[in-house]
């Protein structure tokens, strides 16, 4: 490998990252194409940027999936991290009995499939007769805990000891420790936890499809899922569904993308 | 209890809590439920012991299920794996360019999995996809196919797309574990007159082993599980024949309302999952022992 002048490898790889934007760059050029010249000449740029797709697809309610995708995907990650980080903080710096075994416990998590628990929770749902929101939000919070804890315990463990005494001398109590001294130290790791979680809620499907019962309340991938039937020969409205699904995730990670390898490389080492 | 271990205790409870109640009450449960026999309609449980057991072992699209399952873990492992540790080691430096690069492989992940499928539906299109058109303009005409629609192909056409998505996730989880070698191993290999190759299989990969065995595990696990991707493209078509356990675990459940069959299905999962792990398990406490 030493041999191949970096440049040569360095284009190579350039080549190989524009083949895999080959299908986002034609998705999103689609979306402004009629689809008349979509279906004809689809690798032909548009003749005129056209606007009609993204009207037909916010008449098509995506702007309501987006806000329902929105407040869920909110709600979830910030009851995640709210129940994760005491616990976090308990198994990284208190010794307790039965720590190991409880955490053991928690990232079972980590390796079960939605399906082995759907048939249950929708009984669950249905005996408890919850909204569409919290039918969704509570499994979304429950299977995201596993990840945030860990991630958030491995950054915990490297903060410095004498931080945390000098806080106990001041008489500060754990919740106190763990807002004011523990919480701001791990934003990195916060962010990171907070950006992969936020792209799993918003992309979950299994849970969406089977627990939200009314169509006002659907998230963005079961509401795009109902395009694909609604606007079959639609696909220039199908692509701006999809381009309008794509933009919010895309911004959280292009401003947090810095944190992410930070976050995630004090979790491995330790 | 010492007021110390109190504090702990509810510290850790209300998470705890939460989890019992969604997953590991749940989980249980199926397994419970997979011996019974009820629809959505008519709710009133029949037991009929293992008998959905019986009757998966006779079921012709469960095996196709399991057979394609198969095809996810192994096709995964060998392509993306690879994949993603050139990546890591390629492009995996500081430098302002090679970051913009990550940028673009991790991107796929960005992209939700409903979105995903919906694109590479449209592009895998037999009469006016963008794939076909592509291989014509190429000149490779005889290469053009009905792809989703092709029962051999629609399958391995999926598994592509999974490929495409996830390659730029594994390159991220393998950069984390390159980046805790250190340095100096390499200048003293250079110095020893190590060539680049030499590096990278007495250096890189031997300190990776973990991490690669990590990574490994998630695979098969995502491949055990795997769900969004094929239910958005074939709903398991056609006639069956891309199905995997999760998709006829819902088809068996939502659709064709055979409630206690699903959920011998979801237990069949599970079991998968829980071997898969136990393997993975075995192999590191191998790598410690060598160690």
């Amino acid at each position: 490998m030493r041999k191949l002048p970096i440049a040569v490898r360095d284009f190579a790889f350039a080549l190989l990252a524009l083949v895999f934007m080959l299908p986002i760059i034609w998705a999103l050029v689609g979306s402004f194409k009629p689809a008349r010249e979509l279906r004809i000449h689809p690798w032909a740029l548009p003749q005129k940027l056209e606007f009609a797709n993204y009207l037909a697809a916010w008449k098509g309610s995506i702007g309501l999936y987006l806000l329902n995708s929105t407040v869920v995907t909110i709600v979830s990650v910030l009851a995640m991290i709210i129940l994760s980080a005491p616990a976090a903080y308990a198994f990284a710096r208190l010794r307790f009995r039965g720590s190991v075994v409880i955490l053991g416990f928690i990232l079972t998590g980590l390796l079960i499939p939605a399906h082995a628990v759907l048939i249950p929770l929708y009984q669950i749902n249905a005996a408890l007769g919850v909204g569409d929101y919290l039918a969704i939000i509570g499994p979304y919070v429950a299977f995201g805990l596993p990840l945030t804890v860990l991630l958030l315990r491995a950054y915990f463990v490297s903060i410095p000891e004498e931080l945390m005494e000098a806080a106990v001398i001041d008489g500060a109590g754990h919740l106190r420790i763990l807002w004011s001294v523990f919480m701001p130290l791990a934003r990195p790791a916060v962010a990171t936890v907070a950006i992969f979680q936020a792209a799993w809620v918003w992309n979950e499907l299994p849970f969406a499809l089977v627990f939200i019962k009314q169509q006002v309340h659907q998230t963005l991938p079961v509401g795009l899922l109902s395009f694909q039937g609604e606007y079959i020969a639609q696909w220039g409205t199908i692509l701006a569904g999809v381009c309008v699904a794509v933009v919010p995730l895309m911004a959280l990670y292009l401003l947090f993308q810095r944190h992410i390898v930070r976050g995630l490389t004090a979790g491995a080492v330790k | 209890m010492r007021r110390a271990t109190l504090a702990a205790y509810c510290l850790v409870l209300p998470a705890a809590l939460v989890f019992a109640f969604y997953i590991t009450y749940p989980l249980v449960h199926t397994c419970v439920l997979s011996t019974y026999s009820w629809t959505p309609l008519d709710p009133v449980k029949r037991f009929i012991g293992l008998g959905n057991y019986q009757e998966l072992l006779t079921d012709r699209h469960f095996f196709t299920g399991l057979k394609n399952n198969g095809w996810w873990i192994v096709l995964s492992l060998v392509t993306q794996l690879p994949l993603a540790l050139l990546l890591a080691v390629g492009i995996g430096s500081a430098l302002r360019r090679h970051r913009l690069l990550r940028t673009l492989f991790f991107s796929p992940l960005i992209v939700p999995a409903v979105a995903v499928g919906l694109i590479w539906t449209l592009f895998y299109d037999p009469n006016f996809g963008a794939l076909n058109e592509l291989l014509e303009s190429l000149g490779l005409g005889s290469l053009t196919r009905g792809w989703l629609g092709d029962p051999g192909l629609a399958t391995f056409a999926i598994i592509a797309v999974s490929g495409w998505r996830y390659t730029g996730f594994h390159m991220m989880i393998l950069l984390a574990g390159l980046q805790a070698i250190p340095d100096d191993l390499y200048e003293a290999a250079h110095i020893d007159g190590a060539t680049g190759w030499q590096s990278f299989w007495r250096i890189t990969l031997p300190l990776m082993r973990r991490i690669i065995l990590v990574d490994a595990l998630l695979i098969t696990v995502g491949s055990v599980k795997i769900f969004d991707l094929i239910w958005v493209m074939t709903q398991g078509g056609p006639n069956h024949a891309s199905e995997v356990l999760a998709t006829y675990m819902y088809y068996s459940a939502f659709i064709a309302d055979r409630m206690g069959y699903a959920a011998a299905i979801a237990t069949v999962m599970l079991v998968l999952t829980l071997i898969a792990t136990v393997i993975y398990l075995r192999l590191t406490r191998q790598e410690e022992a060598m160690a």
